[in-house]
């Protein structure tokens, strides 16, 4: 009787410990501060029940040999949904591209630049992390740098993705810095928007309006861009494939009822299941090492370097464009939809009430997206 | 201490980052001339033009 009431305290550590009061924390964050609570919640759930001991909840079908009903729930999820398959990042892709519009890309291409510019954050925490790894004060090879440096690119599915594949033992610290940075945005970005440009430059106004675009161009645009970036960059193709498939719904008008449901349905459930299995993988003996805050640090710098990146090249255009540019939406390069762009247009209405950046951020918005996914296939090519 | 080749990760680096910025340099460029192209067919486009900032788009 002594055992059965003890069974689960004894077995309780101190890194369990601290990661059920991490766990607690996030869903605080979530129901209190409302920060990014789709993904916080789920993921700070999955935390206190992977560091609840002796449920079996986390066993994976393969630990167990394969016996009949054996495995846990997360395991399962964990294992067929990420490590496995890795088919959760790829559902959440469709229904991203079905709620993504593209419009403001297509009818000013040039905004690709600056969500090229941005993933610049990745090979910064790439380095930085190598550089780590050089010096002895981490375990950072390539594979686990590659795995940081992705955190840069501000997309929370792509982190999972590519994490999954090269380093799995930091998939639920890169998803959670991925998610949480993204959550704090509207603190990172600013000060590094004013530090690199000046009140002027955040006060030229852009006119309010960009031309239409045409229902062939919101058509053709995803079908070139598969065939495209798949086609150099095949490794991608997972993540960008899924993504203009989704959108394809969406502009296609003719599929309204599977648009709507990879909108919502699909999403809902895939984000339930992933961001579960995201705060399941974070067991308190896994986390708690010094690496751990390394690699926060370095997601923070890449996340820090990605806006720098974006908005340099956003003074870059401004400089030779002839039109008026406001190099602030260079920041909104870094994918994190739609809170980067949300802060572009916040920053730029408060130095100049007149101007109205939002559309002219989604540009780069979702360009950052398409550059994180072709980012993160290079790197699969490269090291797997 | 790991003994890191730094001639791959430069190598990774610049592939990573040229290659990214190249593809969507030449995407920049593409969409321009698909617009372009699709601009000199007539026709019907039904379903019409939007304004370029009708949705806020995405979540994640």
């Amino acid at each position: 009787m002594a055992d059965f009431i003890n069974f689960g305290f004894t077995q309780l550590t101190w890194a369990n410990g601290i990661m059920l009061l991490v766990g607690l924390a996030f869903i605080w964050l979530a129901i209190s501060k409302k920060w990014e609570p789709y993904e916080l919640l789920p993921i700070g759930i999955g935390m206190i029940l992977a560091n609840l001991p002796g449920t079996g909840l986390l066993l994976q079908p393969q630990q167990v040999g394969g016996e009949i009903g054996s495995a846990g729930l997360l395991g399962i999820f964990i294992e067929f949904g990420l490590l496995r398959y890795t088919v959760l990042p790829q559902l959440i892709f469709i229904g991203l591209g079905a709620m993504t519009d593209f419009s403001p890309l297509i009818a000013k291409p040039k905004l690709f630049l600056l969500g090229a510019a941005a993933q610049v954050g990745i090979i910064i925490a790439f380095l930085g992390a190598l550089a780590l790894g050089h010096f002895g004060i981490a375990d950072f090879d390539l594979l686990k740098a590659a795995a940081i440096g992705i955190i840069g690119g501000a997309d929370g599915p792509t982190t999972i993705y590519l994490t999954s594949k090269l380093a799995p033992d930091l998939m639920g610290v890169a998803a959670v810095a991925a998610y949480s940075y993204m959550a704090m945005v509207a603190f990172i970005q600013p000060p590094i928007i004013r530090a690199l440009t000046s009140k002027k430059e955040r006060q030229i106004y852009m006119k309010s309006q960009i031309r239409p675009v045409s229902r062939r161009e919101r058509i053709m645009f995803p079908i070139v861009c598969t065939i495209i970036v798949v086609l150099l960059v095949p490794q991608s193709g997972p993540l960008v494939g899924m993504f203009m498939f989704g959108n394809l719904l969406r502009e296609s008008g003719v599929v309204e009822r599977l648009s709507v449901s990879a909108q919502n349905s699909l999403i809902n459930i895939t984000t339930i299941i992933l961001m579960l299995s995201i705060g399941a993988s974070m067991p308190g003996e896994l986390v708690m090492k010094p690496e751990t805050l390394l690699v926060l640090a370095l997601g923070l710098v890449a996340f820090a370097g990605g806006t720098a990146g974006g908005v340099l090249m956003g003074k870059l255009m401004k400089v030779l464009s002839k039109e008026p540019f406001n190099p602030i939406i260079g920041a909104a390069g870094v994918s994190a939809v739609p809170m980067a762009a949300r802060v572009v247009q916040h920053i730029g209405q408060k130095e100049n009430p007149q101007n109205f950046l939002l559309m002219y951020a989604m540009g780069p918005n979702a360009a950052g997206v398409i550059g994180s996914a072709v980012v993160a296939g290079v790197f699969l090519s490269m090291l797997s | 201490m790991l003994m890191i080749d730094w001639q791959e990760a430069w190598q990774i680096m610049g592939v990573a980052f040229g290659f990214t910025f190249g593809i969507l340099a030449f995407l920049s460029l593409l969409t321009l001339l698909v617009s372009r192209i699709i601009a000199r067919f007539p026709g019907s486009d039904e379903g019409g033009e939007k304004p370029a900032n009708n949705n806020l788009a995405a979540g994640e």
